[in-house]
């Protein structure tokens, strides 16, 4: 059970290597000096443009991975993810009152909080109003409301804030993008990140547990309820910062444990693990996409991972159908 | 009524007609024909200008502009001031425009000037439709001066600028910021990379095009994420060994004399030391 | 002493009449032991009190003297096997991963299983007849297949108590009878076993002992004659029964339906 880890792990560590190397398309063409001739300004460009770019590919991605194989562990429905449950359209309402209100340029952590914040109410609220029924629908209608609810206030708050520019910045929070992003925002969302991971990757026993329903799991020793916290804590932690660097990017957390859910003999524990990889591999090579794709106007990564996802997802439902209500 | 005498007159309600009187209450609907209205024509002859014109992040002219009746643009409102020529931009709410045409109202359009020349077109056309083509001539006589004391001494390299504005924007060649950066005597980094108009530069072709100047927008400070990769460490760092201009954005956004003003003050970087051309 | 003792289990929810009604038994290794009522009498709240998965909201149950709620979770989980009725298996894991599951409460947490884990879990497979499942995607197993499966879960704990709600639902009388005899055969080993079973003839050939549930309280404990009396089936089940003693033991068929009282 090591080698798809492994392949995973390298898949990662190449497209990283990938992501470094790459500029943006649109650079200067003729008139521009050979960077091997200036060490200085190819330090700058790798270390200030390229590297946070590849970390938060790699970290956003593991997020998102993660994040949905808890979820669909949890929820034991393979539909699961934080985009399609509200966590990352409710974390871009908390991100988008903070920025554009003032409160990040107070303190900066105030950012990824914001965005923390509005992850775990939403999954919460998604969690409360799909509790009980473990219906597919129930699940996809309580994350639909959440995502209307979601948008429609932050597309309002984006209409109310002062920038001019801001309405037109709601693409960004809807479709994600990793350009120009700074080691100072992965400053302040790394250690967010790394705290949800953590209390996300001690899920996998119970998620294992839960396989055999919630009433087994308990009789194994598993607190349900203090697992479900967790979960929401944890999600929203890592998908909040995420969402409040990057933007929400969907269906990396949907594609991603569903590929490799095969590969890992289908056991939910690990396939957290897996997933977090998976993801980091994934939106490296979207982000990959969007440089050598974009033309005059930069192509949004949450575009390239729907072009993916949005299929992938299509095609899950005909399944389902097919196969007969779970 | 008297409108109508006039429409009757023969006088054809679309662009570039020449009045035989000169116009006494021109209602401006559009930023741009609201500066150079205040340039060109006596106060008593202006009956309203666009909100715009004080608004102090987007106008040129916003002093002056205090005091004078404001439109927001809509008909209705146009109609209610009984105006004998309406000067919009080509630009401007396309059904507004039909709307007041087809009412039998005079409105004419200024276009967007993407060189020099069309900066000094269009001031004297704007002088011809508001009947002052004398103050017309002396607007572009003091723009030219301006313009020839920032030319560069032909022969000499020209310094590399790049304009960058929020959201990594920058202006090419053809647009009114490229030919100011132009007439103050440097090459465009825009142009260079393939960017004719306006476009998108991201940062990293931003510094390997290793600009000598770098010119900002500055656009107000309300936050956003279009201001986010303006204070991008890297670009910060590189800005330590550049020189660095910053242009209103309410300055060159509209052709008249004002934007002589930025060209010579862009200019004055070149001849005054900061900037030197190095041999390209 | 016994080893499980529960006193005064009452479950009530919401404002209604308590769903569990002051019900009290005891339990020793080695019996298997009936648990018998109508549908809706509490038969599933009662097991689950006693698996500790709902505590009830008065009473206790003591394992060993020890009262379960005193106890860890672990060592609860080790100590009780439960498998809830219509068990089920969401993700297409191989069996013999299903049946290692039952062994988590072992399991710390990075662990893998060790090889005297996978010695219990090939015992378990074996006492059900599962062996043959091995590598097989449990989502591909027929419904007693899988039930069977499931129950090797349960086994694998290596539980001093086992409780079962409807361990032979859906399964053809061949393995209903393998079951039962299963069951029986685990309380012999020294299992105190409790299974909520419809079927009255199985359960008066099979158990040790019976108890029926009506309306929330425990209305009989002991044999299977002392429980399945002619009134008391007519009063909790509205059925008239015919029973027959046979070498094969004690044959009991509901022959009538009662009207209501």
């Amino acid at each position: 059970m090591v080698w798809p880890f492994l392949v995973l792990g390298g898949l990662t560590v190449v497209l990283f290597a990938l992501s470094l190397a790459t500029g943006p398309r649109g650079a200067p063409g003729a008139a521009v000096p050979d960077l091997r001739h200036d060490p200085e300004l190819l330090r700058l460009i790798l270390v200030q443009i390229r590297l946070p770019r590849a970390l938060l590919g790699v970290m956003v991605g593991a997020t998102l991975g993660l994040s949905g194989a808890v979820l669909q562990g949890f929820l034991r429905n393979p539909l699961a993810e934080p985009g399609l449950l509200g966590a990352s359209s409710s974390a871009a309402l908390g991100a988008v009152i903070a920025l554009y209100f003032g409160l990040s340029a107070l303190f900066p952590a105030a950012l990824p909080l914001a965005g923390i914040a509005g992850s775990a109410l939403g999954l919460m609220l998604v969690i409360l109003l799909a509790r009980g029924s473990g219906s597919i629908l129930t699940l996809i209608l309580a994350g639909v409301a959440v995502n209307a609810l979601a948008g429609a206030l932050t597309a309002l708050a984006l209409n109310l804030a002062p920038s001019p520019y801001a309405a037109m910045e709601i693409v960004f929070w809807l479709l994600g993008s990793l350009a120009d992003r700074s080691l100072e925002d992965v400053g302040i969302a790394t250690p967010f990140m790394l705290a949800g991971w953590f209390l996300l990757l001690r899920l996998g026993r119970g998620l294992d547990a839960l396989s055999l329903g919630e009433e087994t799991a308990r009789s194994l020793g598993f607190d349900i309820p203090r697992l479900r916290l967790e979960m929401v804590l944890g999600v929203g932690l890592s998908v909040g910062a995420a969402v409040a660097v990057a933007g929400s990017i969907g269906f990396v957390g949907l594609v991603v444990p569903h590929l490799l859910r095969p590969l890992v003999g289908h056991r939910p524990g690990l396939l957290l693990p897996a997933s977090a990889l998976g993801g980091a591999a994934l939106t490296l090579a979207a982000d990959l996409a969007v440089r050598w794709f974009s033309a005059g106007q930069e192509l949004k990564l949450g575009v390239v991972t729907a072009l993916v996802g949005a299929p992938f997802f299509l095609y899950l439902l005909v399944r389902m159908r097919r196969v007969g209500p779970a | 009524m008297i409108l109508g005498i006039w429409v009757l007159a023969g006088l054809p309600g679309i662009a570039g007609a020449a009045v035989t009187a000169p116009p006494r209450h021109i209602v401006s609907i559009n930023l741009c024909t609201d500066a150079l209205l205040l340039a060109l024509v006596p106060r008593s002859r202006i009956a309203a200008l666009s909100h715009l014109a004080t608004d102090p992040r987007l106008s040129p002219v916003v002093a002056l502009a205090r005091g004078i009746p404001q439109v927001h643009g809509a008909a209705e409102e146009v109609l209610a001031l009984d105006p004998d020529l309406v000067v919009a931009g080509r630009y401007t709410t396309r059904e507004t425009v039909l709307l007041l045409r087809r009412l039998g109202i005079d409105v004419v359009e200024l276009g967007l000037p993407t060189s020099m020349n069309d900066v000094r077109r269009q001031i004297r056309e704007f002088a011809q439709w508001v009947g002052e083509p004398g103050r017309g001539e002396r607007v572009v006589a003091a723009l030219d001066a301006r313009l020839s004391a920032a030319a560069p001494d032909p022969g000499t390299p020209r310094p590399l600028a790049a304009i960058y504005g929020p959201n990594g924007y920058t202006a090419g060649p053809r647009t009114l910021e490229g030919a100011v950066l132009r007439a103050a005597g440097y090459a465009n980094l825009a142009g260079r990379a393939g960017i004719e108009t306006w476009g998108w530069l991201p940062l990293e072709g931003l510094l390997r095009g290793r600009p000598q100047l770098l010119v900002f927008e500055e656009t107000g400070h309300a936050p956003d994420l279009a201001h986010r990769v303006l204070a991008h460490p890297a670009l910060v760092r590189v800005q330590r060994s550049i020189a660095v201009a910053s242009v209103p954005g309410r300055l060159w956004s509209c052709a008249g004399p004002w934007v002589g003003e930025v060209v010579q003050r862009l200019a004055r970087l070149r001849q005054e030391g900061p900037v030197q051309g190095r041999g390209r | 002493m016994s080893l499980i003792q529960a006193s005064g289990l009452t479950v009530s929810l919401g404002g209604g009449p308590p769903v569990l009604d002051r019900v009290s038994l005891s339990l020793d290794p080695g019996e298997l032991l009936g648990l018998l009522g109508p549908n809706g009498a509490g038969k599933s709240t009662l097991l689950r009190a006693l698996a500790h998965v709902y505590p009830p909201d008065a009473g206790q149950v003591s394992l060993d003297g020890l009262p379960l709620r005193w106890m860890g979770p672990g060592e609860r989980a080790r100590r009780i096997g439960y498998l809830p009725q219509a068990a089920e298996c969401h993700w297409s894991l191989p069996s013999e991963q299903v049946v290692a599951l039952g062994r988590l409460p072992y399991r710390q947490a990075w662990e893998g299983l060790g090889p005297g884990d996978w010695e219990v879990v090939e015992r378990a497979m074996g006492e059900t007849d599962t062996l043959d499942f091995i590598g097989r995607p449990v989502d591909a197993l027929s419904v007693g297949e899988r039930a069977r499966v499931l129950l090797a879960r349960a086994i694998a704990g290596e539980p001093q108590l086992l409780l079962t709600d409807e361990p032979v639902a859906g399964l053809d009388p061949a393995h209903q009878l393998e079951v039962m005899g299963l069951l029986r055969r685990l309380a012999g080993g020294g299992m105190a076993v409790v299974a909520v079973l419809h079927d009255l003839g199985l359960a008066a050939r099979y158990c040790s002992r019976l108890a029926l549930l009506h309306r929330g309280r425990l209305v009989a404990q002991g044999s299977s004659e002392e429980v399945l009396s002619a009134e008391r089936l007519s009063t909790c089940f509205r059925v008239r029964v015919r029973r027959i003693d046979s070498p094969d033991g004690p044959i009991v068929v509901p022959v009538e339906a009662l009207g209501r009282p």
